[in-house]
């Protein structure tokens, strides 16, 4: 009520900014009642900096292309076709490596072997790599995005230990189009993400895509562009932030808060566990109007 | 304004010495503007037949002549608009510019726009429906026909349906790009079906939004504010790239301060008024510390927190037994923060405690004009990264910005919801495959753990679609997927609908090929600034086929090759999983016009548009009908602006039975 009238306010429980909120402590997260600052798991407490640990910022987007969807767009690739590692003069003096040096990041899963761009645009102790570069295609694929694309090979040794290395760079090939054999970039950058592992925040489920990364000058048998992941390890982190979480059933056997929006929003019948049959679906009799 | 030429200059192209640039003067085309305009559009009466010399044919002064057709960019989610110009002659796209008339864009693009061009001509596009041959993954492709695909993806769907195996059926998507399309069409199969990318993208931002107002998704008004506070580079990469960068360059053209928070020298940061290169996941720190200096120092917005902030239920609850006043909540709250002092927020983050004071203090005095923007950054990087979104409104909240001129307001007031015919009921599925158990509060599916969950056993998907969607290649740890992927068992039938190849199509059962921004059909509505707003992405070769008496059925027929686009295969897809009407799928796509007969694609959108407050009486200024309207100008505005939507009067016997008000812990 406003002045005495009724208003619409806002979509939540009390109708107002919820500065204090109910919902937290209800669903097991009394410490976050109110808004706060919660140390990421890339807090410098974490990092050993002796091992030569930093963080990585993967995330920094180009406003030139658009994730993997414009390696069709010739134009977008003239302008941007690489993605080294972004690194303070200081912190490439530690690891003795200047502009255009390969460095080996070592993920908890892998490592990726990039470039790396000296910049007093960097922050000193945080390093990073733009997101969208290092597409690729395996011999085997049809051809595409070729103005994108780096040939890569793909050895898998069945154990869940992945390879990739690069074959050839971006090319220039005859094609309807006259421009495609005036390519003069060769450079399609490295993939990193793949690097990665699975990162679910336990209350709001976002990846959280910043990386502790162990950084070392590449060795004489890295290459530019080798990936290297070992998916059990993958399985591993997975379960380990799997752990953080507080799962429901909330207050009165919900499975999750009703107010909340959820995409595809399913009958509210749906959101009480003794409601539902194995198969996901409500129980006979149940909600049936 | 050319100059006529000297005596040499005649002369010296008369022997060839240099190229006649003054050849065939007479047919010099009017200048479209007061040649001082930077800009310049061709007027709509003109679009029709435009005409305009051919720049390849420099010096020569070829003339050429274009249909314009507008659309709308799919390259980020902004939707800015496009007008394509079809070359009279070829009848082909030659070039996308920017639309004038659509409300966000204005006219201007990034350089991503205009390079749809590079994407509808590119020599390696998918020009026709394929099937894998050998083992999947392994690179050995045919060519099939749609009605093949149709037949076989139908079927495979309609028996999972009819054995209860709905949970088994997904689509999952990258860009969406259209309004409600997929969820009317996965209600009407009754599964709970949708899985998106939005976890490994917003959903930290969102859930710091929506804890706080129900919202999730910051609508800054940039162009209005004093005082603009960026959680990274926004101006030059955000969510809405150019329609924000505009105004927010506006907003400093008439003194608005810009403050960034990044890591990293972009773009945003080189042009902002203030840098703060905080440490990665700082953030929030540096954000209580603000508060803090504003709490102090009396600069919040006292009438807005006392009437919209739920600060009785805060002393109610943490503070039993001190008197519910407003005063003894400024107390508390001064209390709760005492500790973000800017010397602690320096340690955390490394931005000076001088910054951290001089610039909470500009966003005090900006008041209501204080616009903030976090999407992905800070938001998404971090564990905990939602606790950023929240700080950041908690600065909204003290100053009393939220939702006011130059403020920051929830999305939702900016977006047009449209309304469907025949529209589905919500499907009586949950799938946990989407919304596990561990993740109650997960503010959307936890899509990057799909191969994880798979591999553990919790479930299968036995018809899987990937939609624009490339989780191979842009998710964290592409192995695992490429894993599952190869993994029959897992996922029984992988169709991916893209308007090229990418890391996951290879690992597809069927590709395909969807048509790029110009081939398809969508509408869109973002909260880019503070109107409302709607816009017709549109094909433009079926369009132009139609304004040249030569109308086709289905988009595919004007489109290169046999590029599909989603909406008409999504209908003709779900018409033959129900041939015979018994799964109840069938009645959500009859025509709302044409009793009994198949939804066409032109009669969707009539319907929706038919229902746009203020269009049909827009279009009949023009003499035209709401979707003809579209289809000429490609873009309407709603509302120019939506403040204060909170304020909003409604009926009070409504407010005791909202449907989120329901059920415990609501
Ligand atoms: S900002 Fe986005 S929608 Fe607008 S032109 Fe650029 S890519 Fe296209």
């Amino acid at each position: 009520m406003v002045d005495g009238k009724a208003v619409e306010g806002f979509p939540t429980p009390s109708r107002k900014n919820e500065f204090f909120s109910k919902t937290m402590i209800e669903w097991g997260w009394p410490e976050y009642a109110l808004p706060t600052y919660i140390k990421s798991h890339i807090h410098p407490e974490t990092l050993d900096k002796s091992k030569g640990e930093y963080v990585l910022v993967p995330t920094f987007r180009l406003p030139t292309l658009i994730h993997s969807r414009s390696g069709n767009a010739k134009w977008l690739y003239e302008i941007s076709n690489r993605n080294p590692v972004w690194m303070h003069p200081e912190d490439a003096r530690k690891f003795n490596l200047k502009t255009g040096d390969l460095v080996k990041m070592n993920t908890d899963i892998g490592y990726f072997v990039d470039k790396v761009w000296v910049t007093e645009g960097m922050k000193p102790g945080v390093v990073a790599c733009s997101h969208h570069l290092g597409r690729w295609r395996r011999p085997e694929d049809q051809t595409g995005n070729r103005w994108a694309t780096n040939t890569v090979s793909i050895k898998n040794d069945g154990k869940g230990g992945w390879k990739m290395s690069t074959i050839s760079g971006i090319k220039p090939f005859e094609s309807k189009d006259k421009d495609s054999s005036r390519i003069f970039w060769s450079d399609g950058g490295v993939h990193q993400n793949i690097t990665f592992p699975v990162h679910p925040d336990p209350i709001s489920g976002m990846h959280c895509w910043h990386q502790r990364v162990r950084i070392e000058k590449a060795g004489p048998e890295d290459k530019y562009g080798d990936i290297f992941v070992d998916t059990n390890k993958s399985m591993e982190i997975y379960r380990e932030w799997l752990k953080m979480t507080r799962p429901a059933p909330g207050p009165g056997g919900l499975r999750r808060p009703l107010w909340f929006k959820r995409a595809l929003r399913p009958v509210d019948e749906t959101y009480y566990f003794e409601n539902m049959t194995e198969n996901g679906t409500l129980k006979p009799g149940v909600g049936n109007k | 304004m050319t100059k006529k030429p000297g005596f040499i200059e005649r002369l010296a192209e008369s022997i060839g010495i240099i190229p006649n640039l003054h050849q065939n003067r007479e047919l010099d085309l009017p200048h479209l503007t007061q040649t001082t305009d930077l800009t310049s559009f061709p007027p709509p009466e003109k679009w029709d037949d435009w005409v305009e010399y051919e720049a390849k044919a420099h010096p020569k002064r070829e003339q050429k002549h274009y249909q314009i057709i507008p659309t709308t960019c799919f390259n980020c989610e902004s939707a800015c608009g496009l007008t394509a110009f079809i070359d009279k002659e070829t009848g082909q796209v030659r070039k996308f510019e920017g639309n004038p008339y659509h409300p966000a864009s204005r006219g201007r693009n990034c350089a991503k726009g205009p390079a749809t061009i590079n994407q509808i001509t590119d020599p390696d596009r998918i020009l026709y429906p394929l099937k894998r041959k050998g083992k999947r993954g392994s690179g050995e492709w045919e060519r099939v026909t749609w009605d093949q695909v149709l037949d076989d993806i139908s079927g495979r769907i309609r028996k999972a349906l009819q054995e209860g195996r709905n949970n088994e059926i997904a689509y999952h998507v990258g860009r969406p790009g259209h309004e409600g399309y997929m969820d009317r069409i996965l209600q009407s199969w009754n599964i709970d079906g949708h899985n998106s990318h939005t976890n490994i993208c917003s959903s930290g931002a969102r859930f710091g939004y929506a804890i706080w107002y129900g919202y999730d998704r910051p609508s800054p008004d940039h162009a209005h504010a004093k005082v603009i506070l960026l959680i990274s580079a926004h101006l030059e990469s955000g969510h809405y790239f150019n329609p924000h960068a505009q105004r927010i360059i506006e907003a400093k053209m008439k003194g608005a301060k810009l403050i960034t928070m990044d890591p990293r020298l972009s773009n945003t940061a080189s042009m902002s008024d203030y840098w703060m290169p905080s440490y990665p996941g700082s953030e929030a720190a540096v954000l209580l510390a603000m508060a803090k200096i504003i709490l102090d120092e009396g600069l919040y917005n006292r009438a807005y927190m006392e009437q919209w902030v739920n600060w009785n239920e805060f002393l109610e609850h943490m503070h039993p037994g001190t008197p519910v006043t407003f005063e003894n909540y400024i107390e508390k709250l001064r209390e709760t923060y005492a500790e973000y002092t800017p010397e602690y927020a320096y340690e955390e983050s490394g931005v000076r405690p001088e910054m951290i004071r001089e610039t909470a203090r500009l966003i005090g005095e900006a008041g209501e004009q204080f616009a903030t923007h976090n999407w992905r950054s800070a938001g998404s990087g971090n564990l905990g990264g939602w606790a950023v979104a929240r700080t950041l409104h908690f600065l909204n909240v003290l100053t009393g910005s939220v939702g006011t001129k130059g403020g920051t307001m929830p999305s939702e007031w900016n977006k047009f919801k449209p309304s469907f015919f025949a529209k589905p009921p919500a499907q009586k599925f949950w799938n946990e495959l989407h919304f596990p158990n561990e993740y109650p509060l997960a503010f959307f599916e936890m899509s990057f753990l799909l191969p994880h969950f798979l591999k553990e056993g919790r479930g299968k998907m036995d018809v899987y679609f990937s939609r624009v969607f490339n989780p191979v290649w842009t998710y964290p740890d592409g192995f695992s997927w490429i894993e599952a992927f190869s993994d029959e068992s897992k996922f029984g039938l992988h169709a991916a609908l893209t308007p090229t190849w990418s890391e996951t199509a290879f690992f597809a059962d069927y590709v395909l090929p969807m048509g790029l921004a110009s081939e398809r059909h969508d509408i869109n509505s973002y909260e880019t600034h503070s109107g409302k707003w709607i816009a017709f992405r549109q094909p433009v070769l079926r369009e132009a086929a139609r304004r040249n008496g030569k109308p086709v059925t289905f988009t595919w027929e004007s489109n290169p090759g046999e590029v599909w686009e989603e909406d008409e295969f999504w209908i003709e897809l779900s018409w033959r999983i129900d041939p015979d009407g018994s799964l109840g799928i069938r009645e959500h796509f009859l025509s709302p016009y044409r009793p009994g007969e198949k939804v066409n694609i032109d009669e969707y959108y009539q319907y929706i548009f038919e229902r746009v407050p203020g269009l049909p009486a827009a279009a009949e200024k023009e003499g035209l009908n709401p979707l003809d309207y579209m289809k000429k100008f490609g873009a309407f505005e709603i509302e120019p602006h939506c403040y204060h939507q909170n304020l909003n009067e409604v009926n009070a016997d409504v407010l005791g039975v909202q449907k989120w008000m329901s059920g415990p812990g609501g």
